[in-house]
């Protein structure tokens, strides 16, 4: 899977699933504060990480992920050695 | 509402103190040190003590002097069952009997494989119940604050893992939501607290004891997503040796696409939750061990 197309995927999702607004998918957004993912929504993640990348998301591998910079580079990396 | 700050009572040098008394002097000879320690903490921990104090004259209307010795029995009550954790896990489990009401609950959630969720609360040991959980045989992962001292939490983890508990400490930036979340994937059972939360983690206020108080929806939303079990389990002590085990029977929380409509069915789980641990909070006072304020004050 191509970067582009995987940045498509996770953006469509966040808009889908989060009810999130294209405009509010900068780079330098924090999950929490800017784009308001909560604890209830890291739940949805996993399993849609899950489903849509087919790799096991590890606890310490996102203990890091502040921003949505940071979580495009995750999937990016883990999706691709996949 | 504070939620918790992250400050479990008690040091390393305390539990040292309480296991090696354990270990060399007995059970009996540790409690009558405890008569002791409780009375240090009743006479020192002014923070704590307000807060036990206001849940004894404000939420169950004792009186002044009865609420004053309350707030002794609590931390008499909390020491006692450390000492019977530590008892427990140190091997002298077979001096405490058992009386199970619901264990066949989560027997059936072990024997079917569904995974599931047990939400009890910071009364009694449910820990203790690790004589319960042995007998039925499943794997059980503890969600624990990772507030405990990281020394104690290594030493209750060591143990805790020979007996085939996983412990699994909550963060504050959820990172726990995905040990968590494998585990209920791979129909595993999970144990947590449902009567406290760290800040940021999604909560609702609910009436209870008369007044409303915060607690968290994180549980219920995790058994609706992952389409598992339920049950409300609390293990309470009832003399120097017994323990009293309750769980309610598995419920279900239907997984609603609408975001609005899935939180209106939480919070009526949320409150089903409630309604169990009042019933517990009458019938055992002394063993509701909160030291932070719970409720909104006026």
């Amino acid at each position: 899977m191509e970067t582009q197309e995987i940045i498509s995927k996770i953006n469509n999702f966040l808009i889908d699933e989060f009810e999130l607004e294209e405009s509010q998918l900068q780079p330098a957004a924090s999950l929490k504060e800017t784009l308001e993912i909560d604890s209830l929504d890291y739940v949805d993640l996993v399993v849609i990480i899950e489903k849509n990348f087919g790799f096991k998301v590890k606890g310490e591998d996102f203990a890091g992920i502040k921003t949505l910079q940071d979580f495009y580079d995750y999937i990016i990396k883990h999706a691709k050695s996949n | 509402m504070p939620s918790w700050k992250g400050q479990s009572r008690g040091t390393v040098l305390g539990y040292k103190i309480f296991v090696f008394t354990l270990k060399h002097l007995g059970l009996s000879f540790a409690y009558f040190i405890l008569l002791f320690v409780a009375f240090y903490f009743f006479l020192f921990s002014k923070s704590s003590s307000r807060e036990i104090y206001f849940y004894f004259r404000e939420i169950h209307k004792f009186s002044v002097i009865k609420s004053i010795v309350g707030v002794y029995r609590n931390y008499y009550s909390f020491g006692q069952v450390l000492l019977d954790k530590f008892a427990i896990l140190g091997g002298l489990k077979g001096k405490f009997t058992y009386n199970f009401d619901g264990e066949h609950h989560l027997q059936q959630m072990a024997n079917e494989k569904t995974g599931g969720i047990i939400i009890n609360a910071h009364m009694g040991s449910f820990e203790t119940a690790g004589q319960l959980l042995e007998r039925i045989n499943t794997r059980i992962n503890l969600i624990v604050l990772d507030a405990e001292h990281k020394q104690i939490k290594n030493y209750t983890s060591d143990v805790l893992a020979n007996k085939g508990v996983n412990v699994i400490s909550i963060q504050s930036d959820f990172s726990h939501i995905i040990p968590v979340s494998n585990a209920l994937i791979n129909k595993e059972l999970i144990a947590i607290a449902g009567d406290r939360f760290i800040n940021d983690s999604k909560a609702y206020k609910v009436d209870f004891m008369g007044k409303k108080a915060l607690f968290p929806s994180g549980p219920f939303y995790l058994a609706a997503r992952f389409g598992v079990p339920v049950t409300f389990a609390f293990a309470m002590k009832e003399s120097k040796t017994h323990y009293h085990f309750y769980a309610t029977a598995p419920i279900y929380i239907p997984k609603i696409d609408n975001k609005d409509e899935q939180e209106k069915i939480l919070l009526e789980y949320v409150e089903k939750y409630v309604k169990e641990f009042e019933k517990m909070v009458k019938k055992y006072p002394y063993q509701w061990f909160n030291y932070y304020p719970f409720w909104e004050k006026n």
